[in-house]
């Protein structure tokens, strides 16, 4: 055997939905088990049971050896993993108020109120919901180098859904405010703000112009420029498909792709950020790093098996869902940086173009760097004034052509997307942002 | 293990008790078995054991929820009593009926598979080989994806007497092809599913992928136009079955956040569409006895030579709007609540083959992989063409490369101008080609 490790996962979650002024629905839930992983010739066995007794780790264990085995002489996978040091750790989250002793009642009381907000904002809302949920995850992991690394996590996450109608037209927004917190997180959030904002952005968008067609000189804004860093830099930056060959970096590690004031980072140890993490799923810490600096891509994502296979370091990026799945390499918290362009310098130069707000969702194929990014609402920019307002739309590229097409680098820096990412069949939990960034000749899917 | 059916009985014997108006308890164990691929072999071997318990407890219409991975008599307790101390907390809802009452249901035939259950993780691995002798047989492509292959059983009893145990097998393939030459990148992913091992055709797919890969070299941007647009097999089962999730299902219609509410009976798409929804489709994919509730599955006109014939409900739904329920709950895991989707979605077919249609198509674009996923709530769609060919005086020209596509999927539906004879059946669904009027595509030249 080349290597083995253990993982023990225990999640206790609560959620709550109200809609259309009516708690409709509060859950518990408690997932509890355990997998075994093992290395054995080149091959990978794993195994996931929903125990975590003596018993049910000794099986596992016997079975990932045994499909190891199987697979190993069948196949001409070289499998290795990085002889990391041995690491002895237990982290606890920091948080001032732990959901799990907090009473549903209130943890109801305060939805309702935002539900009561979001509904009550605009006579134009004609279903409005809002959701809640925290989630307590313990992660054991021991190997077979030694190590034993125990790591807590509290997240705590709202969502906002509105549609408006007016006639048989309806439009529809949508927010999502999550961080690696307690409850506090939502008792000192501003959510007057949001649920009228959220509330607003529907009914406005039934006045606003269908999206139009072709390239297009855009400003993204902090959400959808941090879809772009996390779609079209991130996943192809994920070393799992480096090493597969797959992506489009797999020769460019090095290499200059765009101009030398972009840079992009993924950082799990942002203070709060949804994305955020100590350890990752196989022990190994998490740390900041540079994927794009200076215009060079200088650094991938890695797991203890990417890192060995392409004689990188490991970067603590192999996360799992849970007990029953494989860490996999993911992102964390991926950002572009400011730089020193204020949005009203980065819009004045634009003759005609596309201010992109807001987004919910994105893809990318990583062997060709064919993303798409979903954009919730849009400007019109003519002659350097923001316009006509738009409704949503996508927009998509090339990630080698539009990182050479970054024209200008704003000064505000926000994450603006705590979410889920998917990947594999497993959801983990991630950020994104960056400030607003310029881009000519992006492809924007208008109907007109 | 204790038998799953007692443990059911406990702790709907226990909710029952804590005084909840109305409860169900439903129980599932799932064995998976999964290869997956990697650099054109196989690079790991899986088995995931699963087994949960999940109680959704009514009082007064609110609903609480509880699940647990610990199968034994206590935890189900448990979480018995945390639905039904959640259920308390909700708001009551004069709009919940019941749940639905107990119904005899016909046999469906082709769900459980012997050969499959029984598959060891040695034929699991034979299976991935002949996806890998598929894709070799092409060569010169990178390969990845994966075989999985599970057993499931599921219980479900509820407090008005539903007690019913069903056991079912699933097999998926899905598999991605990339082949580079020179600078240039074709790729291409599809995937193959059944109920049985004979329904599976492994080395097919493998080449099927790979050769269609090499098809997408030396893709081309195009100009930004206006032009008729043929959905291929895979993408109308994608943007079909979509639509019918997304926006016909009775809780999107009833909260007013589908384009399609308030448009029963009426013409929502052209002659040519008739869709069917077929959740006893022997060996369907999507087919059971009974639905996540216990109503039994049923095959339903959804649409009618355009014409909107019916939603999907749930008994929550159903009772909300008076009907019946149409026997559309899912439940996807213990781990959540019920939810309505399709089974299996049957297209009436037309009367040209896909190759007829493209050779009648003077300008137009292919899309042979992928979903237009519409916004349900408004019908907006936006997105890349990832997989997609020009067609040019009646032929397929090149693939396209920076390619997207606006459109409505109201006008999109009221735009089909013809349905291909020609179709792929996955296990229970029949999936034509569909010929649209022009839509808009945004190009990079």
């Amino acid at each position: 055997m080349d290597f083995a490790d253990l993982r023990l996962v225990h999640k206790v979650s609560t959620t709550v939905s109200v809609q259309d002024g009516r708690v409709e629905e509060v859950t518990g839930g408690e997932d509890f088990g355990a997998c075994a992983r093992v290395l054995l010739e080149g091959a990978w066995g794993f195994s996931a049971t929903n125990g975590v007794g003596f018993e049910d780790l000794s099986r596992i264990l016997d079975n990932a050896l045994r499909l190891a085995k199987s697979s190993a002489s069948r196949t001409s996978y070289s499998g290795s993993v990085f002889k990391s040091e041995r690491r002895q750790v237990t982290h606890r989250p920091r948080v001032e108020v732990d959901p799990r002793e907090i009473p549903e009642e209130d943890k109801i009381d305060l939805i309702s109120n935002i539900e009561r907000e979001l509904r009550g904002s605009d006579s134009k809302i004609v279903n409005s919901a809002v959701g809640y949920r925290d989630l307590y995850v313990l992660e054991n992991i021991v190997d077979s180098l030694g190590s034993c690394v125990e790591d807590e996590s509290i997240r705590t996450l709202i969502s906002l859904s509105a549609v408006a109608r007016e006639g048989s037209d309806r439009q529809s927004a949508f927010e999502i405010l999550g961080e690696t917190a307690g409850f506090e997180f939502v008792r000192k959030l501003d959510y007057h703000d949001v649920a009228v904002k959220t509330a607003r952005r529907a009914s406005s968008l039934l006045a606003a112009k269908d999206p139009p067609s072709g390239k297009f000189q855009v400003v993204l804004d902090n959400a959808v420029v941090g879809l772009f860093a996390h779609e079209a830099i991130g996943h192809n930056a994920e070393a799992d498909s480096v090493a597969t060959g797959e992506s489009i970096f797999k020769d460019s590690v090095g290499s200059y792709m765009a101009q030398e004031e972009l840079s992009i980072v993924d950082d799990p140890t942002i203070p709060n950020a949804f994305g955020s993490y100590a350890f990752d799923s196989e022990g190994i810490k998490g740390e900041k790093k540079y994927v794009i600096e200076h215009g060079r891509l200088v650094g991938l994502l890695h797991s203890l098996e990417s890192s060995a296979h392409l004689s990188a370091k490991p970067t603590g990026n192999a996360r799992a869902m849970d007990h029953q799945f494989l860490p996999i390499v993911r992102m964390s918290n991926t950002y572009v940086e400011p730089r020193d362009l204020s949005f009203e310098e980065l819009v004045e130069d634009v003759d005609e173009g596309i201010y992109c707000k807001g987004g919910y969702w994105g893809y990318v194929y990583v062997e060709r760097g064919q993303f798409t990014c979903n954009v919730a609402e849009g400007y019109m920019v003519k002659n350097g004034e923001i316009s006509d307002h738009l409704r949503g739309f996508s927009i998509g590229g090339n990630t080698v052509e539009v990182l050479k097409n970054v024209t200008g680098i704003g000064n505000d820096m926000k994450l603006k997307l705590p979410g889920s990412c998917g990947k594999k069949g497993q959801s983990i939990s991630v950020d994104a942002g960056g400030p607003h960034v310029r881009v000519r000749d992006m492809i924007v899917g208008g109907l007109r | 293990m204790i038998a799953l059916n007692d443990l059911a009985k406990k702790a709907l014997d226990h909710a029952i008790k804590l005084g909840v108006d109305q409860c169900d308890v439903f129980v599932q164990d799932s064995s998976t078995r999964v290869v997956e691929i990697e650099r054109s072999t196989i690079a790991t071997s899986s088995v995931i054991e699963d087994s949960g318990i999940s109680v959704r407890a009514y009082y007064r219409g609110g609903l609480g929820f509880a699940y647990t991975m610990r199968i034994d008599a206590d935890s189900a307790a448990e979480i018995s009593r945390r639905a039904a101390s959640l259920s308390k907390k909700t708001q009551s809802d004069p709009e919940f009926k019941s749940l639905p009452e107990p119904r005899d249901a016909r046999p469906v035939e082709g769900l459980y598979d012997r050969e499959l259950a029984e598959m060891s993780a040695e034929g699991v691995l034979r299976l991935s080989d002949d996806l890998l002798n598929g894709a070799s047989e092409v060569g010169g492509s990178l390969v990845s994806g994966m075989v999985a292959v599970r057993e499931e059983t599921r219980c479900l009893l509820n407090s008005l007497g539903v007690e019913i145990e069903e056991r079912g097998t699933w097999s998926y393939l899905s598999m991605m092809s990339i082949v580079r030459e020179g600078d240039l990148v074709g790729s291409f992913a599809d995937f193959d599913g059944g109920r049985r091992l004979r329904d599976l055709k492994a080395y097919e797919l493998g080449r099927k992928v790979s050769e269609k890969a090499r098809e997408y070299l030396g893709a081309r941007s195009v100009k930004t136009s206006d032009t008729q647009l043929i959905l291929g097999h895979v993408p109308v089962f994608w943007t079909l079955a979509g639509i019918v999730g997304s926006c016909l299902s009775a809780e999107s219609v009833q909260r007013d956040r589908s384009f399609l509410a308030g448009r029963l009976n009426d013409r929502i798409a052209s002659n040519s569409l008739t869709i069917t929804d077929d959740g006893t489709a022997p060996s369907g994919l999507g087919s059971s006895i009974w639905d996540g509730e216990g109503v039994p599955r049923k095959r339903i006109s959804v649409v009618s030579q355009g014409v909107l014939k019916s939603y999907l409900y749930d008994s929550y739904t159903a009772g909300k709007a008076g009907v019946e329920s149409t026997g559309h709950a899912v439940r996807p895991s213990y781990k959540r609540g019920v939810e309505i989707a399709p089974t299996n979605i049957q297209i009436a077919l037309g009367d040209r083959t896909l190759e007829e249609i493209i050779a009648d198509t003077k300008d137009g674009v292919l899309i042979e992989s992928g979903a237009l996923a519409p916004n349900p709530v408004n019908g907006e769609i936006s997105t890349s063409i990832d997989f997609g060919f020009k067609i040019e005086k009646g032929e397929i020209s090149h693939p396209l490369k920076n390619a997207m596509i606006g459109a409505n999927a109201a006008g999109l539906l009221r735009g089909i101008v013809a349905v291909s004879k020609d179709y792929r059946e996955e296990p229970g669904s029949i999936i034509p080609a569909i010929l649209f009027d022009r839509v808009r595509i945004s190009g990079g030249l």
